[in-house]
Formats: structure tokens, C-alpha cells, sequence
């Protein structure tokens, strides 16, 4: 058979187009089922320049790189925490910018433990902290690490720091946890009177730690605990 | 539509108009202008015309590249658009281009296995034809380091590859050094004698000669005549005649109608004369004859008599 | 079919050698080099940010390679007219056509599946991790994508009369593509009856390329992947790729060569 300029091809191909025509009409029906992108949680930018958000997810929805723009994003949020100049503020955006980071990329889990740390244990924001890890366990309701990092805090919330620990401590025993989570397991040791165990975890801290910053913090927190350690040997009986 | 079995090429009343320009202000030409013309089977005819006449345009509706604005084509008695027919013709484009990244051999190859040529048969077709234009030794070697005339070589190689029983060549003279063209003729002699059709475009007088059986004239889209070699060549074409004599002698030629000028060392160039008149003249007015030179071929005199004797040069063209 | 094969092979081979495997080589390094300084600067999950920038990486450098073997062949072929020796062939053009489609697309295949190999190696073997089996699944995804936007780019090459016409319509579709899931999206909103009409055709018309973007997904815990949604994108992908050859296919019957 001649499938050449002649025109019976062209009969076939024009009756094929017509089928696969139709059947596209369905599938584009049946495929709005599958892509079914969820539109993002927060419609308001917070504290941040709206036009920066809105650019931002054009980008990431636009272009089908979601999760790159996500992850380039997170890194912007973790160099504006790590910015000293902006403590001058106690990191207003840090919360907007950590709700935005997670709508771009809701599965990678980074953002909700150590955006929740920072703003629960560090910048005293209980409830940014609080509702940030919320929307972690609902976009993630298969992750234990959240779970606990949940419970740690509420407890923690309610001063019943010897109910906080055993939270705190199998969440870092299971790794995957934001190296700022051992210094605040290290801090509550100290409020929950457990000085022995501070003193244990601060000194591991000073052995295993790359960073000059954590090092002069634990040596502080070593010094200041030795001298509460001097003041009340019965505590170092006991244990 | 049925044809003489022996047509190889059926051309009737076919006309192409190109349109380009803006659609505000569009250009209109004329290409083809009701072409009629029929090739025989295993006859070499030469298409011949100047730069515009219409010559590729004619080819590339035959092979189906163009779509005529009126008439019809048939080939080798079937249609350009069935595979058979396409099986038995070879085109060589003019100037042929092959993508840079292959070696001469592997295009063969592959223009081989467009032909449905596979396996030990294949490199055996590749062997053979190689050797025929010559480029075996080249044949590893990437195209994109090949010279023009290697080039042709293996468009002609790849034109051949598929034993065409009609070869198409668009100008396949043209770019070639004297070796590479007398190579080139002595291919096309060969195909002939073997029984290929050749369909050949071109301006190159000698080439008509050698090879051609039968020429057709081509100017401003429009046929002006077709007609043997053998006739054109016995014909008493005019042709201009350079004569070398003393310079007394020359002055004995003053005042002859042939004359068109007296050069300083001695020679007169007789005007638009056959070589019986030219002797019986010089005899008549006694002058001694050093050499006698015809100063075109009578091709060459022919075509140019048949483009320019009749009317218009513009014939075919008109713009807007 | 023999015929098919052989303008496959003959593309394939030429593209190779128009050193389309340096983009392979340039995405490898760069992306490589993007995804280690993230994982350093993120704070853990080394391993996911590895596995999606590889994926970026892999789409990115597929669509490289798509759009230079566009402009390479559309200057080989069209416009230095290399496509006249092979169509006066018996073959005929809707077998060229397809044997260009898998020349492409096998090339393309192979960048990614070299990328995609490398990083599942970097991962299990340097990084001592696992590759999740929706990697893979985002990868396959990958090529069928490819597949389609091959097709869709060749169809653009048989139309298009200049080589930037046809990369700007395949890069411009390419990005329409993935704003599909947008309007996906917004047909489901209260919208007007004209705006929504006209929302469905440009939603027809353009492939809908987050269909097959598994690579942003493959986290999500919502996600379900089965039997009926991979008939439904291949099925898909077959359609839309055949709809889309055929009228490449026509635009080449007709295509007047000047
Ligand atoms: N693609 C084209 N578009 C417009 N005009 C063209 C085109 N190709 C050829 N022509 C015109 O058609 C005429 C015949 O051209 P062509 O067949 O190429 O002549 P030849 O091969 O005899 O030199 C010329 O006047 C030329 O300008
Ligand atoms: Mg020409």
C-alpha cells in the first residue's frame, strides 16, 4: 500500500485524528483526577512583600520545578535566620517565611523541625511554633519525628519539662532531628534539675561540634553548671 | 491517464507560480509556464536553460517536492508519490548536502538501506558504487571534511546506489574541477550504455554534447524547443569564426559583411557564419589563411540563437 | 519498519555525534554541584535533596538535548535542504518522520537514564541510602514526558519555517505545559461559563505536562499511583503524541520544499 501523497492516507488520518481527538476530550477530563494541585494553604503573604511571594510560587508553579524552587527557597530562609542583623526584629518574618517554604515543598521536613525549634525554643513563639509543626503532621500524617517534636513542645509549653524529655531525647536518638534540638534537650536537662545530664550532654556536644559558636556556648553552659553542680553535691549522689 | 510504455518522464502542460512577499504586497512569479515534454525510456535528455529558467522548479515537481499550479507529471508510468517508482529513480540535487557527522560510507549506507538493501548485499552496493565514483580510499572519513567534489561524488554515489532506471541530476557539473568533470561525463556515458534514463539540467555546452541525445530549451518558464543533438550538431548553425592572417590580408577582408573587427596582430573575427561560408569567402577575396577557429560550439550557438530569436526575454515572468 | 530503524539509527548517530552527551556530562557536574552545596547548606535529608535536584537535572538536561537536536537538524535538514535526498528515497514521509521521533527520543532516553543511574549509584553506594522505587517511577514518567515533547517538537520542525521559530513554539509549549496544572487547578474554581470554555481549550490543546510531573510528588502522602493512573497517563501519552505526529506527518506531505 502507497501511504505517500496519496489521498486515501489522508482518510485514515483524518478519521484517526477525529478518534484520538475524542478520547483526548476524555482523558483531559479523567486527568484532572491525578493533577490535582493543591493550591496553597496560606492565600496571604503575612509579613512579607507580596510581590516576592506571589513571583515566587508563579515560579514554582509555573515551570514545574516545584520543588527545586523550594528547596532554594528553604536555603534563603536558613540565611535569614542565620543573619544576625535581623534579630534586631526577633525574626518577624521567620514564621511567614517558613509557612512559605513549606506550601513550595510540604514534604521536605527540615522546615517544620527546625522552623518550629527556632521559633518555639528560641524566639519564645510557642504558637507560630505550634501551628508551623501542625501543618507538618497534616501534610505528612506518616511522620513520627513532627509527632513527637508536637508533644515536647506542648509539654514544654506547660513547664512539665520532666514529661518533655523522654520526648526530646528518642526524637535525637532516631537522628533526622536538627542539631539545635540537642542543645535545647541539654537546656531542659538543666530546668528539669537534671544537672548530671546536662553535664554529660554539654560535654559531647563540646567533643562532636564543628561549630565556634556552639563551642563557646557549651563551654559557658559547662562552666555555669559546674558552679550549680558545686552548690548541690547531693544532686551528683543521687545519680 | 495512460502513456507509451517507453516514457520515462511525462510532462504535461505544467505551470508553477511562486508566491512570495507580503501578504500586503505579494510577488508573483512565473516559474513553469505550460510545460509539456515527454523523456524516453534509456535516453539521455539534457534540460537547458539560463540561471532562473525554470530548470529546478521542473525537477522538483517531478520528484514530488513542489506542487504544480496546473498539469500533471508522471513517471517511469506511475505516480512520483509510489514507493516502486521512487525505488527506480536516483536524484542528485544541486549542490547535494549531507549532515556533517557521517562518514561517506555510512551515508551510502544509509541511503542504501532507504532502497531496502540490507545486510552483505548492502556493503556490497556500498563497495561497488564507491568504486565507481572513485572514493573508496575517503571513504572512513567524515563528510564534513570532504571537498566539494568529493561531495558530488557521493551524491552522485548515493544517487546511484538504488541501480536507478532514471537518474535526475539537477546541474551536476556544476563546482567540479576539469578532473572531477571529465570523471563525472565518463559516469554518465557509462550509465547510458548500460540503459539508464538521464535527466540532466544544465548550461554546460560540452556536457550537452558528449552526453545528451536530446535537449530541451528552457527560458522564462516556457519551453522554446526540443531537439536531437545529432540534428542540432549537422544543423548549419551560425557560428563566429576567428580567422588568423597577415595584416595586408586583413585589410582585403574590409568592407565584408561577416567582419566585426581587425585586431592589431593580425586576426578578424568573422560574425554569425557557417564554415562553408567562411571558406568560400576567404577564397573569393584570396587571403592567405594562417589557422581558422571556431569561437563557440554550435551548441552553444544554438541555444543561444533559441533564447534569444524569439520575442521577449521575459516571457515567462511578470511581477505583481 | 526496516526503514523506520534506519533514520532512527542515522539521527541517533548523528546527534551523538554533535556531542550532545557533553550536556549529560554538564548537567551531571553542575546539578551534582548544586544538589551537594544545598544538602550542606539545608540541614539534613542529604539524600532527598540529592534525589530531587537529580531529577530537576534529569528533565532539565532531557530538554536540552531535545531543543539543541532541534536546531541541529532543522539547519541540517531544512535549511541547508539535506531532507531532499532522503524523501526522493522510497521511503515515505511519515516513516522519515517517525524514525527522527526515535532518533531523538532514544538519545534523550539515554541522557537521562545515564543521570538517573549516576545519582541512584551516588546515593546507594557513596550516601548508603535507598533509591525509593518512586524515583524510578518519576524517571519513567520522565521519559514519557520526553516522548511527547519529542513528537511535539519534530511536528513544530515539519511546520515551523525557521530554526528559532521552532525552539521558541516547543520552549514556549514546554512551559505552557507545565502551567497546565494551573488550570487544572482553576476549572475547578466558580469561574465564568466563557472564561472556563475558554480555559478547557487551551487545556486540550497544550499537553498537560504535570500529568506526567511525578518528580514533585513523589513525597506526598496523598499520592496514589496505581494501575488505573499509569493506564491513564500512558494512554495519554499515546494519544496526545499520536494526535500530534499525525499532524506533523500532514504538515510534511504537504510541505512544499522551496
Ligand atoms: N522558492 C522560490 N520562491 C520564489 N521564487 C522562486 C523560488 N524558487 C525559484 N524561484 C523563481 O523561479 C524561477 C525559476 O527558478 P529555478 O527553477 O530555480 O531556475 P533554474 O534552476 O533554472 O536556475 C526564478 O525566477 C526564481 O527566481
Ligand atoms: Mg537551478
Amino acid at each position: 500500500m502507497n501511504w505517500a501523497t496519496s489521498e486515501k492516507p489522508f482518510k485514515y488520518a483524518a478519521l484517526s485524528l477525529t478518534t484520538f481527538f475524542i478520547l483526548q476530550v476524555f482523558l483531559c477530563v479523567n486527568l484532572d483526577k491525578w493533577v490535582h494541585p493543591e493550591p496553597f494553604e496560606s492565600s496571604q503573604a503575612g509579613q512579607l512583600d507580596p510581590k516576592i511571594v506571589s513571583s515566587l510560587r508563579a515560579a514554582a508553579l509555573l515551570s514545574g520545578y516545584k520543588v527545586l524552587v523550594g528547596h532554594v527557597f528553604w536555603i534563603r530562609v536558613i540565611q535569614y535566620y542565620g543573619d544576625g542583623s535581623n534579630g534586631a526584629d526577633h525574626y518577624a518574618k521567620l514564621y511567614d517565611y517558613c509557612r512559605l517554604a513549606s506550601d513550595l515543598n510540604p514534604q521536605f521536613l527540615p522546615v517544620y523541625t527546625y522552623g518550629a525549634a527556632a521559633l518555639a525554643y528560641q524566639q519564645n513563639r510557642m504558637n507560630e511554633g505550634v501551628e508551623l509543626l501542625q501543618k507538618g503532621i497534616l501534610a505528612n500524617p506518616t511522620v513520627n519525628n513532627l509527632k513527637l517534636m508536637l508533644a515536647a513542645m506542648t509539654y514544654h509549653n506547660s513547664e512539665d519539662y520532666a514529661k518533655e524529655i523522654p520526648f526530646l531525647e528518642i526524637q535525637i536518638a532516631q537522628g533526622n532531628a536538627p542539631t539545635m534540638l540537642v542543645n535545647i534537650l541539654a537546656n531542659t536537662y538543666t530546668k528539669a534539675g537534671r544537672i548530671d545530664d546536662a553535664i554529660r550532654l554539654w560535654r559531647q556536644i563540646l567533643q562532636t561540634t564543628d561549630s565556634d559558636v556552639q563551642k563557646y556556648e557549651a563551654s559557658q553552659k559547662l562552666k555555669e553548671l559546674y558552679a550549680i553542680a558545686k552548690k548541690n553535691p547531693s544532686e551528683k549522689d543521687k545519680s | 491517464m495512460t502513456t507509451p510504455s517507453n516514457l520515462a518522464i511525462h510532462i504535461k502542460g505544467l505551470s508553477k507560480t511562486y508566491k512570495t512577499g507580503f501578504w500586503f504586497k505579494p510577488k508573483i512569479t512565473h516559474a513553469l509556464n505550460n510545460l509539456t515534454l515527454d523523456v524516453y525510456e534509456k535516453e539521455a535528455f539534457g534540460l537547458l536553460g539560463l540561471n532562473g529558467a525554470g530548470k529546478t522548479t521542473a525537477i522538483k515537481i517531478i520528484l514530488g517536492f513542489l506542487a504544480p499550479t496546473a498539469g500533471s507529471v508522471q513517471v517511469l508510468g506511475g505516480k512520483i508519490s509510489d514507493r516502486e517508482v521512487r525505488n527506480q529513480i536516483g536524484y542528485l540535487s544541486e549542490l547535494p548536502y549531507f549532515s556533517r557527522q557521517h562518514t561517506g560510507r555510512e551515508l551510502l549506507e544509509y541511503f542504501g538501506s532507504l532502497h531496502g538493501l540490507s545486510g552483505s548485499k548492502l556493503h556490497r552496493r556500498v563497495d561497488e558504487v564507491l568504486e565507481l565514483v572513485r572514493m573508496s580510499k575517503a571513504s572512513r572519513e567524515k563528510v564534513s571534511g570532504y571537498s566539494k567534489g568529493m561531495l558530488q561524488r557521493i551524491g552522485i554515489g548515493q544517487a546511484l546506489i538504488g541501480k536507478p532506471k532514471l537518474l535526475i541530476c539537477d546541474e551536476p557539473m556544476s563546482g567540479l574541477d576539469p578532473v572531477g568533470y571529465k570523471e563525472m561525463r565518463d559516469i554518465f556515458i557509462d550509465l547510458k550504455k548500460m540503459g539508464t534514463t538521464l535527466f540532466l539540467n544544465t548550461h554546460i555546452m560540452d556536457e550537452v554534447e558528449r552526453v545528451c541525445d536530446r535537449i530541451g530549451i528552457l527560458h522564462g518558464g516556457q519551453l522554446r524547443e526540443v531537439a536531437s543533438v545529432s540534428d542540432i550538431l549537422q544543423s548549419s548553425v551560425h557560428v563566429d569564426y576567428w580567422v588568423d592572417v597577415d595584416s595586408q590580408d586583413a585589410s582585403r577582408l574590409a568592407g565584408t559583411p561577416f567582419q566585426k573587427s581587425i585586431a592589431e596582430n593580425g586576426g578578424v573575427q568573422i560574425t554569425g557564419s557557417s564554415l562553408s561560408e567562411t571558406l568560400n569567402l576567404l577564397n573569393q577575396r584570396q587571403v592567405k589563411t594562417k589557422g581558422l577557429r571556431p569561437l563557440s560550439s554550435v551548441m552553444e550557438a544554438y541555444f543561444l540563437k533559441s533564447i534569444a530569436g524569439q520575442s521577449s526575454t521575459e516571457s515567462g515572468r511578470a511581477s505583481k | 519498519m526496516r526503514r523506520i530503524f534506519c533514520v532512527a539509527q542515522f539521527t541517533f548517530r548523528e546527534l551523538i555525534r554533535s556531542n550532545m552527551l557533553y550536556i549529560w556530562f554538564l548537567s551531571v557536574v553542575v546539578f551534582s554541584a548544586l544538589a551537594f552545596l544545598l544538602s550542606i547548606l539545608s540541614f539534613g535529608e542529604v539524600q532527598k535533596i540529592f534525589m530531587d535536584l537529580g531529577l530537576v537535572g534529569m528533565e532539565f538536561s532531557g530538554l536540552l538535548v531535545l531543543i539543541l537536536s532541534l536546531a541541529v537538524t532543522y539547519n541540517t535538514e531544512f535549511d541547508q535542504k539535506a531532507i531532499y535526498l532522503q524523501l526522493a528515497k522510497p521511503i515515505t514521509r511519515g516513516e522519515y518522520l517517525l524514525g527522527r521521533v526515535f532518533g531523538f527520543f532514544s538519545i534523550i532516553s539515554l541522557v537521562i537514564i545515564g543521570m538517573g543511574l549516576f545519582i541512584a549509584g551516588l546515593v546507594t553506594l557513596v550516601g548508603g541510602g535507598q533509591v525509593p522505587v518512586l524515583f524510578v517511577y518519576s524517571t519513567l514518567f520522565l521519559l514519557i514526558e520526553m516522548f511527547v515533547l519529542t513528537t511535539l517538537g519534530l511536528t513544530f520542525q515539519m511546520i515551523g519555517t525557521s530554526m528559532v521559530g521552532v525552539v521558541l513554539y516547543t520552549m514556549f509549549t514546554i512551559f505552557l505545559g507545565h502551567g497546565m496544572g494551573q488550570v487544572d487547578w482553576l476549572l475547578n474554581q466558580k469561574l465564568a461559563p466563557t472564561v472556563k470554555t475558554m480555559l478547557r481549550i487551551v487545556h486540550f490543546l497544550l499537553p498537560n505536562l504535570e500529568a506526567f510531573n511525578l518528580k514533585d510528588r513523589i513525597y506526598d502522602p496523598n499520592l496514589v499511583l496505581g494501575w488505573t493512573q499509569w493506564q491513564e497517563v500512558l494512554l495519554y501519552a499515546f494519544a496526545y503524541s499520536f494526535v500530534v505526529f499525525l499532524i506533523g506527518w500532514i504538515n510534511l506531505e504537504k510541505r512544499e520544499f522551496m
